[in-house]
């Protein structure tokens, strides 16, 4: 019982902490301010290489009951060989308070570029997945979610 | 430094067999609360950032993946990744965390020839 509330409580404060949105989830919803803040080190991390939006694939639904545990692999083409491969990728979900969510750093030793994981997503928000590659390019995919938490709408 | 109550439990999953020279698909986890800056108490104390930082995966070739980990990941976070082994090989598996937490995990991952 102790620990349903605690995991409760921190389901609400840690979805409150990104602002408004979290129940509602309307198109009209003012964009939290640290998604401007998110485009900003997204764009220091692609470093003014040139983006592609082809030959990555986020896969991520696109309705989430759940925001605390949300599956989401990146799978990027390329024949990974020692000159032409993905050498890091990182996966942002700017609606959170913090947007920067995983990198990843490839070796030699990596026969696909892809990764899977479970992230939290505080409100409905695009998220993005960046690659760099050893040629200089960027790769970009971007999912929008909409993420119904229910542990805040139970009323209880 | 671990938790006071020792080391936290840690899964390994891939599928067999694993063969010589193919690529084999790991999926690593670790019981971690990931607890985020924003997470209180019944009481509505905050409890306090304490999340895993790093991931590395070490095997006969030196480093095979590593990641860094932020407050968005989920409790118990599992990693899917991929490895090309050529021998059975002990993996090592490391995570940093704050506070000073280390952990590492060996794994003996066996591989037939091909």
């Amino acid at each position: 019982m102790r620990r349903r509330d605690l995991v409760r409580s921190a389901a609400m404060a840690w979805g409150a902490a990104a602002g408004a949105g979290v129940v509602r989830a309307s198109p009209t919803a003012a964009v939290p301010p640290s998604a401007a803040r998110a485009e900003l080190l997204m764009a220091q991390w692609i470093g003014g290489r040139p983006v592609d939006l082809t030959g990555i694939r986020l896969d991520l639904s696109e309705l989430v009951e759940n925001g605390h545990d949300v599956p989401l692999r990146v799978e990027v083409d390329s024949p990974m060989t020692a000159d032409h491969r993905v050498t890091a990728l990182s996966v942002w979900a700017p609606g959170n308070p913090q947007a920067l969510s995983l990198e990843v750093e490839f070796g030699r030793f990596n026969p696909r570029a892809e990764v899977a994981a479970r992230i939290r997503l505080a409100t409905s928000q695009r998220v993005t997945a960046l690659a760099a590659l050893s040629d200089g390019r960027v790769r970009r995919a971007d999912v929008s979610v909409v993420v119904a938490l229910a542990a805040c709408v139970d009323g209880s | 430094m671990t938790t006071p109550h020792g080391p936290l439990r840690v899964r390994v999953h891939h599928g067999q067999p694993v063969v010589a020279g193919r690529p084999l698909a790991l999926r690593v986890s670790i019981a971690h609360p990931m607890v985020t800056d924003h997470q209180v108490d019944a009481q509505g104390r905050r409890l306090g950032r304490n999340i895993l930082t790093r991931f590395e995966c070490h095997g006969a070739d030196g480093l095979l993946f590593a990641a860094s980990l932020h407050p968005a990941i989920a409790a118990n976070p599992s990693l899917q990744f991929w490895i090309r082994p050529h021998q059975s090989q002990t993996l090592r598996l490391r995570w940093e965390g704050d506070h000073g937490f280390v952990q590492e995990h060996r794994y003996a991952l066996d591989v037939q020839e091909g």
